[in-house]
């Protein structure tokens, strides 16, 4: 037992020092060009919490890039009109009130990041409504003005295979979002949740970019109560 | 050592202790000592071991870590069971062990995803887009180890007990059911790879005066369900911080979370339960009446101030879950059946920093079963009317052990057929319904048979903690089939085959994933299932038994029906060896069409044998609870044997 988990740690040892760009020369075979690419990564966005960044509540959350629409309506769910979101584009730390005007990201205090697959059904229920449950898109109407927002991603097919801008496409025409979307075909969202199980959903605090609240699976009266309790506070 | 070293290492001890206790298995008897005190302590000694190695199981995905990492890895799993009994004393230890004697290494699985994502072969030159994929996939992969493939040796289950005519004392492990499992269910389901006890103590007294008896139980102490997952090598790991108090006691011994090297601190997977239950039960042979009740509690962990369930949830979130019941059984209906009736009540309390106002409070749940002989036709019907009624959730971190996304200490009947898998979400907790199956004899060996079952389920298309009995929220099913059984030459050939179908229905049109266009179907379904045992003359059987289905999922599934093939043929030589092979299909385009394997068992004793199975098993997708999971497909081999000293 206590040799196993000794092996582990060498392992994990080794990995760590890759993760925080120690620039070693005893990392299992990694090449050096990589490496030397992993060190030269572009900083995070200026302005944006500096590190360390985590994956638990209470952590900071990494600075995500994704390929997708600030609006996919507006875009007519076009592909060819994608461009980057960033989690950084939510960060608002002076708690300032979006505009009229602004994009959808501006004004946040709270957002919800939401990680789908074509495959889950219960993902089907959060976005589409279901009975007499509200669609997502109503949920975040209701609570816009004090300072909610919701970035989807996309990370599989029905095959389970990686989602690709189609799929993105007719996700979002199906269920005509028009809050901001993308599409997270490298499974980004994986450092919180696991590939095999969806949807995953995750709370952010947007002063501060700290996670408020992971939940896996569609838990919608846990995930809304804390929303709203969150909102209720920061708004006081 | 090498990996290689250590890999064939583990196997080669996993096979050599094979071998060995194969030998001395092979006169096994119990083992008495010398008279103690008038009386010879009786020890059972019996391991069940299993090596097994799991090669590429079709299932990879570009770019997916989770289904990556489950190829390639070899575990050497050994249950040591020891069981003394003196008197009307009992004792008994199970010491589990799980050797990851080969698993994935992050980092070249990294690369593996890397070069896989550049045709083949890793380039010259680096992108900033290539460093984040590596970075980011090193990651998953290392969390996902951290929980997954650590080798440990831990006390499973261990209990003392006394048993006498009128009092049954356990500390330690110990198994409960309580009524018909609304109240509390813990116990081995070999079926789910399932075996959870209670760690604490139990009494149970009995009283007869005439034809009245009367029993009465209290037990309390820690959820233990089994820690290691043998099919995806993940565990369940704890902290100190959700092991406080008595609760550390109980927990001694047990696997630990292990730190990942992006995580600050070791996280847990599991916070263990506690739970205090009693029952008591009384009555004559005419009516017997039950009251029984639990109360589970749950250690939270506390962050930023708000303590929280490790997956927060309508019932995970709820730091107590009290459920009482009261049945009563009429045992003997004049010799030609009996009858049951269980009525339960469910209270849930969140800690007062979680905004519970959408959150369900309290429930309840009826169920109701009755039997009527009346030569040749026997009729067995089920009922239940439950509303907010859940199960007892353990409290597991899904995101980073999904597989124990259904690990529960309660079980509210189903009345379906035991192989149903096809309530999905909650569709039993919020559900209205039952199931009335008659059998006719037809013959001194034939019974043909017939059910018909009708649910109204209004949590299996919606996510309904509040139990909203509107039309909008209706599933309506109805389940039907029907069949026979017969036998002949002794009863030593026997055959069964069912027909059977299941139409589930929604109140509201939704849209078809095939053309956009509304419909009303929610899932569709016809099926065989046979069983046949042929005698072929002197100790020779064959034995066939499949399951065919033709399914249709409008939410979820593959955009077409699809067909479901299970298919097994074996060879019986009586009592010593029986042989076979396996061959399943499946259209569903997520997994890999077609799985061939085959077996042989080997019994050495009535009680020790040596199986082996290699080849390829299907897995499967299940949402339950608003929880949607891929099982993932099994490609390897693996040897098991028991074996009793």
């Amino acid at each position: 037992m206590r040799v196993a988990r000794a092996v582990f740690r060498l392992m994990s040892t080794v990995v760590g020092s890759i993760f925080l760009g120690a620039c070693g020369s005893n990392n299992a075979g990694v090449p050096q060009a990589l490496l030397d690419a992993i060190n030269g990564q572009t900083a995070q966005a200026s302005g944006y919490p500096a590190s360390p960044y985590g994956t638990q509540v209470g952590d900071t959350v990494k600075n995500l890039c994704f390929n997708g629409w600030q609006d996919p309506s507006t875009a007519d769910f076009d592909p060819t009109k994608f461009q980057q979101v960033c989690l950084s584009d939510f960060y608002n730390p002076s708690g300032a009130a979006a505009t009229a005007g602004d994009a959808g990201t501006s004004g946040a205090k709270l957002l919800l990041v939401n990680s789908s697959a074509l495959w889950c059904t219960a993902c089907r229920y959060e976005y589409g409504g279901s009975g007499d449950r509200p669609p997502l898109s109503s949920r975040l109407d209701q609570r816009k003005a004090q300072g909610f927002r919701i970035l989807g991603t996309l990370f599989q097919n029905l095959a389970g295979a990686a989602a690709d801008a189609n799929d993105a496409k007719a996700w979002t025409e199906n269920y005509d979002i028009d809050f901001p979307f993308a599409l997270d075909d490298t499974f980004q969202m994986g450092i919180f949740a696991s590939s095999s199980l969806a949807p995953f959903n995750m709370l952010v605090d947007t002063k501060t970019m700290k996670i408020v609240l992971e939940i896996s699976g569609d838990e919608d009266a846990v995930l809304f109560g804390q929303v709203d309790t969150f909102l209720g506070t920061s708004t006081q | 050592m090498s990996r290689s070293d250590g890999a064939r290492g583990g196997a080669v001890l996993g096979v050599a202790t094979l071998v060995v206790a194969a030998s001395l298995a092979a006169n096994a008897n119990a083992v008495e000592t010398s008279p103690l005190d008038g009386e010879p302590v009786r020890l059972d000694i019996t391991d069940a071991t299993s090596v097994v190695y799991n090669v590429n199981n079709r299932n990879t995905r570009p770019g997916d870590v989770e289904r990556h990492i489950d190829d390639d890895w070899g575990v050497w799993y050994d249950r040591l069971n020891v069981q003394a009994s003196w008197k009307s004393w009992q004792a008994g230890l199970r010491l589990d062990s799980a050797l990851f004697y080969s698993s994935p290494d992050p980092t070249s699985l990294s690369l593996d995803l890397l070069r896989e994502r550049h045709g083949g072969v890793l380039p010259a030159t680096y992108t900033a887009d290539d460093a984040q994929f590596f970075v980011q996939k090193e990651t998953e992969a290392s969390r996902e180890l951290s929980t997954r493939y650590v080798s440990w040796l831990y006390p499973a289950k261990y209990y003392v007990g006394y048993t006498s005519r009128d009092i049954e004392a356990t500390v330690g492990d110990f198994y409960s059911q309580l009524g018909r499992g609304l109240v509390l269910s813990v116990r081995k389901l070999d079926e789910l790879s399932s075996d959870t006890t209670i760690r604490g103590a139990r009494v149970t007294g009995r009283l007869k005066v005439g034809s009245f008896r009367v029993r009465i139980t209290g037990l309390g102490g820690v959820l233990n369900p089994l820690r290691i997952d043998e099919a995806s090598g993940r565990y369940l790991g704890t902290t100190k911080e959700v092991t406080p108090g008595l609760v550390g006691i109980a927990e001694a011994g047990m696997p630990r979370a292990v730190q990942s090297p992006f995580d600050t601190a070791a996280i847990p997977t599991y916070s263990p339960d506690q739970v205090v239950a009693g029952q008591i039960e009384g009555g004559t042979n005419a009516l017997l009446v039950g009251v029984q009740g639990s109360l589970l509690t749950r250690t939270f962990v506390d962050l930023n101030g708000t303590p929280s369930a490790l997956s927060p949830g309508a019932v995970r979130s709820a730091r107590d879950i009290g459920t009482t019941s009261i049945s009563a059984t009429v045992p003997d209906l004049g010799g030609h059946g009996a009858f049951y009736l269980e009525a339960a009540l469910q209270n849930l309390s969140y800690p007062s920093e979680i905004n519970a106002t959408d959150l369900p409070h309290s429930g309840y749940a009826i169920y109701a079963s009755l039997n009527l002989e009346a030569r040749p036709l026997t009729i067995t019907a089920e009922a239940k009317n439950y509303r907010r009624f859940f199960p007892l959730l353990a409290n597991a971190d899904l995101a980073r052990a999904p597989e124990f996304s259904a690990a529960q200490y309660s079980s509210p009947p189903t009345t379906e057929a035991f192989w149903v898998d096809t309530e999905f979400e909650n569709f039993n907790t919020c559900v209205s319904g039952g199931r009335i199956k008659a059998d006719v004899q037809v013959g001194p060996r034939e019974t043909i048979f017939a059910w018909a079952g009708r649910y109204l389920s209004w949590a299996e298309s919606v996510s309904n903690e509040q139990c909203r009995t509107s039309g909008q929220n209706l599933n309506s099913v109805w389940d039907l089939a029907t069949g026979f059984e017969i036998s002949s030459q002794s009863r030593r050939s026997r055959a069964s085959l069912t027909f059977g179908s299941r139409f589930d229905d929604l109140d509201r049109s939704v849209p078809s994933p095939v053309n956009g266009e509304g419909t009303t179907v929610f899932y569709r379904e016809i099926y065989t299932r046979y069983d046949v045992l042929e005698w072929l003359g002197g100790p020779f059987a064959l034995k066939l038994q499949g399951w065919e289905r033709r399914r249709h999922q409008t939410l979820g599934g593959p955009a077409q029906p699809w067909s479901e093939l299970q298919n097994l043929i074996a060879l019986d030589w009586a009592p010593r060896l029986t042989v076979g092979g396996g061959f399943d299909y499946t259209g569903n385009p997520e997994f890999p069409g077609t799985y061939f394997n085959g077996f042989f068992t080997y019994n050495l004793t009535s009680s020790s044998n040596v199986s082996f199975f290699g080849g390829q098993r299907r897995g499967g997708l299940r949402c339950v609870s608003g929880v949607c999971r891929v099982y993932a497909p099994f490609e390897g081999v693996r040897v098991d044997a028991t074996f009793r000293f």
